[in-house]
């Protein structure tokens, strides 16, 4: 007999329903907090066994953010891309600007298969599924680093100096984490139950990067695209990390601070339906 | 004993299931739409009415009701589809159940697919880490156990080879090894034992037998009646997601076997009446009947007496013993015949592997009644072994069976002095002499 002998679980239906919000939350991370080892297993599972079969083997993670600099470049000096003054040369620009999108992104795509990566498992295990969302977006955050000092690196190559604000940079990048996993959350409960959604939300969010201000400068002319900059909480959100690093300033402090509280409740949010919802969601992955 | 309160009697119930039942949705498309309610509902912080059943849904588990007490070892038997692996999924804490509620003390462990979370690309030595993890272990247990997890599973130099490479009786050796040794208070096991070798399985068996000794409590999963018989405390039989038949393996296992050979329904039928009678479980059970027969004469319920009358199904082979067979005539009987055969069992889940061994056959003429009929053999001369008996009642021709043929089944013969003589299939009845009396009822 174990130290658990004497612990008592009920299961009964809408249990969790039961809880309030704040102990879901608390209990969530309490889960979380006790599933350190799984996580940290899970992730060096998936991470380093997903180069196994393969002979360049770590060697991709270099390869992808490469290919997608050069890409950048490429585009830079043939002329194709005209984006308008943007204070730093363009390639510096797009290239952190892109990065800081793809955290965003990236945590969104983790978060979205929090319950489709644990499919094998979910039902023949008991283990909390919540486990899942940390151990995906530990996963993306390791190629992120990679590619993400990669770019650093190549930003002197192009004169570019980052600010030593550039340490702010994770704390900056908070908020992003909390709506991308918040919507990831909730994406990947509705991709377990229907598959339509994984393709919807794919075509969204390659229209959303239009939207914010990353290809091109914000000051474009367009009224139009000039109102979709402004209400779109996504330019606060990933433009301040980029800004950060590049002129050592907040891309509007105010309208980010609002975005971040935003982003945060977005997470609480879609934590607690998450916690609600994913033991019914669960048993239609079979 | 009568002093203890409810509360001091619930001491030793490690998992208590009231009346739960689990509903699923046999329509894909309309399973979709519902998790989208379903989780709409959850959003706007509605509860799910999960009582009732939409279109498209049943029942999977149904109504089902138990207690497990500590170092019980529990066997669920029953059909594929009939709900044994969702209920052990409910009991886990994988599934929620949707009426009812489940009480478990303790930890448990989920022996539903060993090797649950093994990446095909990684070695043993990498995978038990992996999986200890998913079951709950800390690092520090893991690297404690880790040499007993290794010496049990006995895969040799394979721990060092992806586990793509292992054969499935690897895969399971290795997964087995993994949770038995994260030490849970319950362990739920799901028909996996049978993919591992004859030597891999009584290792099994022994740890299991160990385990329940430090009053570890087991939920199996098995199609192996002998595993059930030679390892289960109790058994439920279910059926059609309903829990059938509570009581000793030996009471559920040859309804069970009927349940096989039959289909299912009939053998609902029959337990419906068993429940209604005195519920004796010293009283033979009907395991297997021919499809033919007049159904003039009925069979209410087969028992063997010792010597003093007292119905039991162990016997040494130099005892007496006296079959006892309550029937009712609906017509008189003229010179009909009272055939009781009994035969060998080989193997239980093998039904022609048998091998008559010894019989009676008994002239008889009653009047349309209620009669307990009792055939006597002054010994029982069977040798060591399980024998099933088979009785009929025959007209004077011997050609129509009155009552359909039928095997009850088991019980056992015990030799005062070990036999070591083999005897190979094929051997005719040995006729022997024995007493027939004849008592009408009322």
């Amino acid at each position: 007999m174990n130290t658990e002998s004497h612990r008592v679980t009920i299961y009964r239906p809408n249990q969790r329903h039961e809880l309030g919000f704040l102990r879901t939350w608390t209990t969530m991370a309490g889960n979380i907090a006790r599933s350190r080892e799984l996580i940290w297993q899970l992730f060096k599972r998936d991470f380093l066994a997903g180069y196994k079969k393969s002979f360049f083997g770590m060697a991709w993670v270099f390869i992808s953010p490469l290919v997608a600099i050069i890409s950048w470049v490429f585009l830079q000096y043939t002329g194709l891309l005209q984006p308008g003054e943007v204070g730093v040369p363009y390639p510096a620009y797009v290239l952190i600007g892109t990065s800081v999108w793809g955290l965003f992104t990236g945590l969104f795509g983790a978060a979205s298969e929090t319950l489709s990566s644990g499919a094998g498992l979910q039902l023949q295990i008991n283990y909390p599924h919540e486990a899942m969302l940390f151990k995906q977006a530990a996963q993306y955050l390791a190629t992120f680093v990679i590619s993400f000092s990669m770019t650093i690196i190549l930003l002197f190559a192009f004169g570019v100096v980052p600010s030593w604000k550039i340490v702010l940079f994770p704390l900056v990048s908070l908020p992003l984490f909390f709506l991308g996993s918040g919507l990831g959350l909730i994406a990947s409960m509705i991709a377990a139950v229907t598959v339509d959604a994984k393709g919807a939300i794919g075509i969204i969010m390659g229209l959303l990067i239009w939207t914010t201000p990353i290809i091109y400068s914000d000051k474009v002319s367009n009224v139009l695209v000039q109102t979709l900059i402004k209400w779109n909480p996504l330019t606060y959100l990933v433009c301040s990390p980029r800004d950060i690093i590049l002129f050592g300033r907040m891309y509007h402090l105010p309208a980010f601070l609002v975005c971040a509280g935003l982003s945060l409740l977005c997470f609480l949010v879609s934590w607690r339906i998450f916690y609600v919802s994913e033991d019914k969601i669960v048993e239609r992955i079979m | 004993m009568s002093l203890l309160t409810n509360q001091e009697k619930k001491v030793d119930v490690v998992v208590s299931v009231s009346h739960v039942s689990k509903k699923f949705c046999r329509n894909l498309r309309r399973s979709m739409m519902y998790g989208v309610q379903d989780l709409c509902k959850s959003c706007i912080g509605l509860k799910r009415d999960s009582s009732r059943l939409r279109k498209d849904e049943f029942w999977a588990v149904a109504d089902v009701d138990f207690e497990l007490k500590n170092g019980d070892i529990y066997g669920i038997v029953g059909a594929n589809g009939s709900g044994k692996t969702t209920l052990l999924r409910l009991i886990s804490g994988i599934l929620p159940p949707d009426v009812g509620q489940i009480m478990v003390k303790g930890s448990t462990g989920s022996l539903i697919a060993v090797g649950a979370g093994f990446h095909p690309h990684m070695t043993g030595r990498e995978n038990i880490l992996v999986n200890a993890s998913i079951l709950g272990m800390s690092k520090r247990e893991i690297l404690r156990q880790f040499d007993a997890i290794v010496d049990f599973a006995d895969i040799g130099e394979f721990l060092d080879a992806p586990v793509s490479t292992y054969s499935s009786g690897m895969y399971v050796r290795l997964g087995f090894a993994i949770a038995i040794h994260s030490a849970p208070d319950i362990v739920l096991v799901d028909e996996i034992l049978a993919v591992g070798d004859s030597k891999f399985q009584r290792k099994c068996l022994d740890k299991i037998k160990a385990m329940r000794r430090q009053r570890t409590t087991f939920v199996i999963v098995s199609h192996n009646m002998q595993n059930i018989d030679a390892m289960c405390t109790k058994a439920l039989l279910m059926h059609q997601g309903k829990q059938l038949m509570l009581g000793s393996p030996q009471e559920v296992i040859p309804y069970y076997e009927l349940m096989m050979q039959t289909g299912g329904d009939s053998i609902v039928q029959s337990i419906s009446d068993d429940a209604r009678s005195d519920g004796d479980p010293s009283a033979l059970r009907q395991v297997f009947q021919y499809g033919f027969g007049t159904n003039e004469i009925e069979v209410k319920k087969i028992r063997l007496l010792d010597r003093q009358g007292n119905a039991k199904l162990d016997f040494w082979s130099t005892e007496p013993l006296t079959v006892e067979v309550g029937i009712i005539a609906n017509k008189d009987l003229v010179d009909a015949y009272l055939w009781i055969s009994f035969r060998y069992v080989f193997d239980r889940n093998k039904e022609d592997e048998i091998l008559e061994c010894l019989g009676t056959r008994k002239k008889l003429t009653i009047k349309q009644g209620e009669y307990v009929l009792k055939v006597t053999f002054n010994e029982t001369q069977l040798a060591t072994g399980e024998y099933k008996m088979l009785f009929a009642l025959f007209d004077d021709t011997f050609a129509t069976p009155y009552t359909p043929p039928a095997y009850y089944g088991y019980f056992t013969s015990k030799s005062p002095i070990p036999t070591m003589l083999k005897v190979s299939n094929g051997v005719p009845v040995c006729w022997t002499d024995a007493r027939l009396e004849v008592n009408q009822v009322g």
